[in-house]
């Protein structure tokens, strides 16, 4: 008997429970306090306004802007006091201060038509420069296909650190600064997208070959994963079938890229220590890593991005490392990879306003697990409003002299830096 | 005779249950039925929805922020796209949602990167599943129902739990004004029953037989007077071009 009374009893309770929320005047109870939002909210006698029949089209209105020439970019003034401290070698005290910013001028004439101008400058003690980030034109037939042509940034990988699939760009991501803008490439883009899928075809002028690269991409959405499959033919007739993928996971986002080329120019590194020709080797490289966010608390959010990247086009051997002197002569007037090491890791970890502070803290390692050398930085910075900002980094190399994250050897490099004046507009 | 007054105690508990058990099962019908209604009711089938939102976010660690978003809708496709006009460092950037997968673009690096629908959007205490088709009915079921009275309006109000770990919160209160039915206002917890957040959304406008709301207030009941409301105007239901909700757009109109 007792399960069954004490079952009633339960239920008879759970009953009262509901009944008693019943009772429960929402609207008086939460709506008692002045400083909490709802006062007065629901206190009108309609809730539903009239129809609003606005035929502005948004959409079209975004194409062609407020004007025809919009202008737009950014600056900052930064100076930064640097001391290196190495073991073998006395290094003075340095200060370097740089204004530097950014120009865009954007020109919509009409919804099917754009330029786009992107200009870097900066200025030092020692003079001041310019670089054309990106200058490309848009246009579309029919809506249907959409072309960009000139200088322009692109996105052909998806790695965050290393990015063995994107064959194509000039400008590699610099796995130090990984979030740093990259300059653009001399390419003609045609964008098909159908239903949920992406097409690409690229033509890629070399001028150097005399020749082009062609490459052509399809992107694929299967639930929320996205994945990409692409064909480059290069200038100097190197072929690449590369592969992406993005896999969205409870705790971060998965992603991934193959690279099987054929026909590679540079050199491969022998068992014996010799050099040899390799265009007629099939050589992978692939890499996968996850990137993930999580709030922490109010206002503030730690991230974590890892990468691992097996480089085929590297070398097995870190004889650039352990015997340098020898490397030097072996590859003298050669080409050898770009990246030497076959075997790379990076991890990073941000911290954004921990405790509601104006404070942001990061940890960036950086590895090659071939020739055993390393970068650790961190970088602690105080922005107590937009127009000022101070940083303090410490970046500490490790390796022998001639790794690929050590080229000096040990060393250590702590930078102050004050930044004032950022803005955009 | 205590086998008969125990058959007797277990026949009234067993009928007492089963009428609990069908009442419980029947509000839980009616309930279902409700959420489909909101979604229904919410959803632009039919139609394109564009609209300009204004969202000032009150955060007692950062201030008062300002952000003014363009956001387009295809119900139908479960699509949508969120570009921001204002504050102009970020102006560009951007969340587009096809199907299941929702990106964010950074018109700084062209890059288009995966990003969670249970993400909060843009550091403010609305999340990015706030902007998409409602889906009630397909995230949620009601586990209890009781009239309730909000300000003027009479409303019901449903207590949720979530069907699948896919939600951004696992249980949820909402009071759905009576007729038409529409959410007023929704409270939602975390899995340890712990209120994280409560939303408003006092005004809506109607659209053919659908019904957009013009206002949202998201109060955060973690970091007490941390709030976020959006105003949406200018909407329309104009027909959109498909290519509106393709990465080619939001590069075409990024500068």
């Amino acid at each position: 008997m007792q399960p069954f009374t004490t079952y009633s009893s339960r239920t008879g309770l759970a009953l009262t429970m509901v009944l008693a929320v019943g009772q429960v005047n929402a609207g008086d109870d939460v709506f008692g306090t002045p400083a909490k939002p709802g006062d007065d909210l629901f206190g009108g006698a309609s809730l539903v306004t009239d129809v609003i029949a606005n035929e502005v089209n948004l959409a079209e209105d975004m194409l062609t802007g407020d004007e025809v020439l919009n202008w737009s970019g950014s600056f900052a003034w930064q100076s930064a006091g640097i001391l290196i401290d190495q073991p073998t070698v006395e290094h003075d005290p340095q200060v370097q201060s740089e204004l530097s910013g950014n120009l865009k001028l954007d020109a919509r004439p009409n919804v099917d038509y754009r330029v786009l101008l992107n200009l870097d400058y900066s200025a030092t003690a020692d003079g001041s420069s310019s670089l054309l980030r990106e200058a490309f034109a848009d246009f579309d037939l029919d809506n249907q296909l959409f072309i960009r042509a000139g200088q322009q940034t692109l996105q052909w990988g998806v790695g965050y650190f290393y990015s063995p699939a994107d064959t194509l760009s000039q400008d590699s991501i610099d796995a130090n600064d990984p979030d740093q803008d990259r300059i653009g490439t001399m390419a003609a883009k045609i964008h098909k997208p159908k239903g949920t899928a992406n097409y690409y075809a690229y033509l890629l002028p070399d001028d150097t070959a005399n020749s082009y690269s062609i490459a052509v991409k399809g992107e694929w959405l299967l639930g929320s994963q996205e994945w990409g499959l692409g064909v480059v033919r290069q200038a100097n007739n190197e072929l690449n079938l590369v592969v992406t993928g993005s896999v969205p996971t409870d705790l971060g986002d998965l992603f991934t890229e193959y690279n099987l080329s054929l026909g590679e120019t540079s050199l491969g590194l022998s068992a014996a220590g010799s050099l040899y020709d390799r265009s007629d080797e099939l050589l992978q490289q692939f890499t996968v890593g996850m990137r993930a966010s999580q709030d922490i608390g109010p206002d503030s959010s730690l991230s974590l991005s890892g990468q691992y990247y097996y480089n085929g086009l590297g070398y097995t051997e870190p004889t650039w490392s352990t015997a340098a002197n020898d490397w030097q002569s072996l590859t003298l007037g050669r080409e050898v990879a770009e990246q030497l090491s076959q075997q790379l890791a990076a991890l990073m970890i941000q911290l954004a306003d921990p405790y509601g502070l104006p404070l942001s803290a990061s940890m960036l390692g950086l590895s090659s697990l071939t020739d055993g050398s390393a970068m650790l930085k961190s970088t602690v910075t105080l922005s107590p409003n937009d127009f000022v900002s101070t940083a303090l980094s410490v970046t500490t190399l490790m390796g022998d002299p001639g790794g690929e994250y050590a080229p000096m050897g040990d060393l250590s490099r702590y930078e102050l830096t004050l930044t004032l004046g950022s803005q955009s507009f | 005779m205590k086998l008969l007054t125990n058959s007797r105690s277990l026949l009234t508990t067993a009928l007492t249950s089963s009428l609990l058990l069908a009442g419980i099962w029947a509000a839980a019908e009616s309930g279902s039925d409700t959420l489909a209604a909101i979604d229904r009711n919410t959803n632009l089938l039919d139609n394109d929805v564009s609209m300009v939102a204004t969202m000032i976010t009150e955060s007692t660690a950062d201030g008062v922020d300002k952000n003014v978003v363009r956001m387009f809708r295809r119900d139908r496709d479960d699509t949508f796209l969120i570009l921001f006009q204002e504050p102009e460092n970020i102006r560009g950037q951007g969340y587009l949602q096809i199907d299941e997968t929702l990106w964010f673009y950074d018109p700084e690096s062209r890059k288009f990167t995966h990003t969670s629908i249970k993400d909060s959007f843009k550091d403010s205490d609305a999340n990015n599943s706030d902007f998409g088709s409602s889906t009630w009915a397909i995230d949620y079921r009601v586990t209890g129902s009781v009239a309730a009275k909000l300000g003027s309006f009479s409303t019901h109000l449903l207590t949720l739990a979530a069907t699948s770990d896919e939600v951004t919160y696992p249980s949820m209160k909402i009071w759905v004004n009576d007729s038409p039915l529409l959410v007023l206002k929704a409270e939602a917890y975390s899995l340890s029953g712990r209120l994280m957040r409560t939303s408003y959304f006092p005004s809506y406008t109607q659209a053919g037989d659908a019904y957009m709301a013009t206002k949202m207030i998201f109060v955060d009941e973690i970091v007490s007077g941390d709030k976020t409301t959006l105003t949406f105007d200018q909407v329309s239901t104009i027909d959109l071009d498909d290519s509106v909700f393709t990465k080619a757009y939001v590069e075409r109109v990024n500068k």
